[in-house]
């Protein structure tokens, strides 16, 4: 069964979050559970994590060297969007990646995309 | 005492019914310790500098719930599902209601959700001495580090003998049992409260020889039990917060220069005599009228010791009655020990002595005893004998000291 990356990003999301009221926090929470359980059904969560806000993120640069790189604070683009967090999940075929994906909280954009498969 | 920090003094007051509340709410003990917790970290980071809020414990309430609710969605998007305890559906509602609320108004529902958290700590899965250290934690909110040396373990000990204690009850029903499964649970809160406070009073080493502050905290918990309990159970909490206030009001004078001072030599114009006064006005309806039981009769040989004002006034003779009748109650080998002494000041070093015939018991205190009643009977070699047995079985270094002592005085 082929993997797939789920990205979740929501533009102004850690804000959003920190503002939202407990009715609208716990509907996330469900939103999480239902697609854990339909993953489930159909094939098999393998990681997912939430992140913490892109402020603690640290971006390397490309160099000439591991010890001349460039390393900065922050994401590695600012853009009103941000990756609140991701998702692998093993399931048949892209068509049921992003049936599932679709379960994911509403105000979410998903990004899906195959992993790609390499033989050892 | 209370203190004069503002945010102290809410984790002091408050802590229980706000712990108790987000277990209610969320029905997991770690994510409601861990967010309360965290609320209290915050408080302290942003209370001196942007000023301390109108309603500290509302707004430790809201820090508490909101961080409670992100580290679940963390956990669903990790698809990491933990045990819940079981919670009837009303009370999570009433505890969502008040959390969501933002203000502790009146003491609807919290009251009822104490005595759930008090009732939970005390449950029979859990070992006393865990049982005791998490109640600590969870009801009086005291840091590990100070239930350690509490119990004078490491520190590293005790955070894993909560972690146990926490999963193991991870599961079980948060709930008030009714009837005689009620009274038996209130009594295990109590003999919890009694065990973390004589905890207090034994004997360690360095600047803790005793660690009477954590004892007064195990006071603290036996008033709010009181507080919460069915009526029912007045009689045995009166006589054991009786108790513990009589042993507690004696802890200045326990320690002189480092070493323990034994009853007879302890300078009572130190005691605390209100505190005894409190507890003497506990027993008198208690006397006559409540069912002898272990605690009350205990607590009725401290208020003699309490009533007297010199260790020679002491009436011996109603002591070895108490005793007396605790032993017929609790066929304890700690007790007949404790009668014999009673008995030897009452009537004569061999009535005492014939107490102690047949009687095992580990550790130094029975050879101990045994020796200073040798001595007086002027059994000098015996009596040495028996002091090296109990030197030699004493693991106190101040204890030890005194036993040293008493030896060298016979020989």
């Amino acid at each position: 069964m082929p993997t797939y990356l789920i990205l979740m990003a929501e533009p102004d999301h850690f804000r959003k979050w920190e503002a939202a009221d407990d009715a609208l926090r716990e509907r996330v929470i469900e939103d999480f559970m239902a697609f854990d359980a339909a993953v489930k059904e159909r094939g098999t969560v393998v990681a997912g994590e939430a992140l913490s806000h892109p402020d603690t993120a640290r971006t390397v640069q490309p160099g000439a060297s591991a010890s001349t790189r460039a390393v900065t604070d922050g994401p590695y683009t600012e853009t009103v969007e941000q990756i609140g967090g991701f998702y692998l999940i093993d399931v048949p075929d892209l068509e049921a990646a992003t049936e599932l994906a679709a379960l994911l909280p509403r105000e979410y954009v998903l990004e899906v995309r195959e992993c790609l498969d390499v033989e050892f | 005492m209370t203190p004069a920090d503002p945010l102290e003094r809410v984790v002091r007051e408050d802590w229980s019914r706000l712990l108790a509340l987000l277990v209610a709410r969320f029905r997991r003990l770690d994510l409601a310790e861990d967010a309360l917790g965290d609320a209290v970290e915050a408080a302290a980071r942003t209370w001196p500098s942007a000023g301390t809020p109108d309603h500290p414990a509302a707004w430790l309430m809201t820090a508490a719930r909101r961080r409670a609710l992100d580290r679940l969605r963390s956990e669903a998007v990790a698809a990491r599902t933990l045990p819940l305890l079981a919670v009837e559906s009303s009370v999570v509602e009433d505890a969502r209601r008040v959390l969501a609320d933002g203000t502790l108004r009146g003491e609807h529902g919290a009251v009822d959700e104490r005595l759930r958290l008090l009732l939970l700590c005390a449950h029979p899965r859990l070992a006393p001495e865990a049982a005791a250290a998490l109640t600590l934690r969870l009801v009086l909110g005291l840091s590990t580090a100070d239930i350690a040396r509490l119990f004078l373990v490491p520190r590293a000990t005790m955070a894993a003998r909560l972690t146990r204690a926490r999963q193991r009850i991870s599961t079980e029903a948060f709930d008030v049992p009714t009837g005689p499964a009620l009274a038996a649970r209130v009594g295990a809160v109590a003999d919890i409260a009694y065990l973390a406070f004589t905890a207090g009073y034994a004997p360690g080493t360095g600047p803790d020889v005793l660690r009477t502050e954590e004892s007064g905290e195990a006071i603290r918990l036996l008033r709010l039990v009181r507080e919460l309990a069915p009526a029912g159970s007045a009689a045995e909490l009166d006589a054991l917060l009786a108790l513990m206030l009589l042993q507690h009001a004696r802890r200045d004078a326990r320690v002189r220069d480092g070493e323990l001072v034994l009853l007879a030599d302890q300078d009572r114009s130190r005691w605390h005599h209100a505190e005894s006064a409190e507890a003497l006005r506990l027993l008198t309806p208690l006397v006559g009228s409540a069912p002898s039981t272990p605690y009350l009769l205990q607590a009725l040989v401290a208020a003699e010791h309490a009533r007297s004002a010199t260790a020679a006034g002491t009436d011996w003779h109603r002591i070895s009655g108490w005793y007396a009748e605790l032993e017929a109650l609790t066929a304890s080998p700690v007790v007949r020990l404790n009668r014999a002494v009673a008995l030897a000041q009452s009537e004569s070093a061999e009535a005492g002595l014939a107490l102690l015939a047949g009687l095992d018991l580990p550790g130094h205190r029975l050879p101990a005893v045994r020796a200073d009643l040798l001595a007086r009977l002027g059994r000098r070699a015996e009596s040495l004998e028996a002091y090296d047995l109990a030197i030699a079985a004493c693991d106190n270094e101040a204890e030890r000291r005194h036993l040293v002592r008493s030896r060298s005085a016979t020989a």
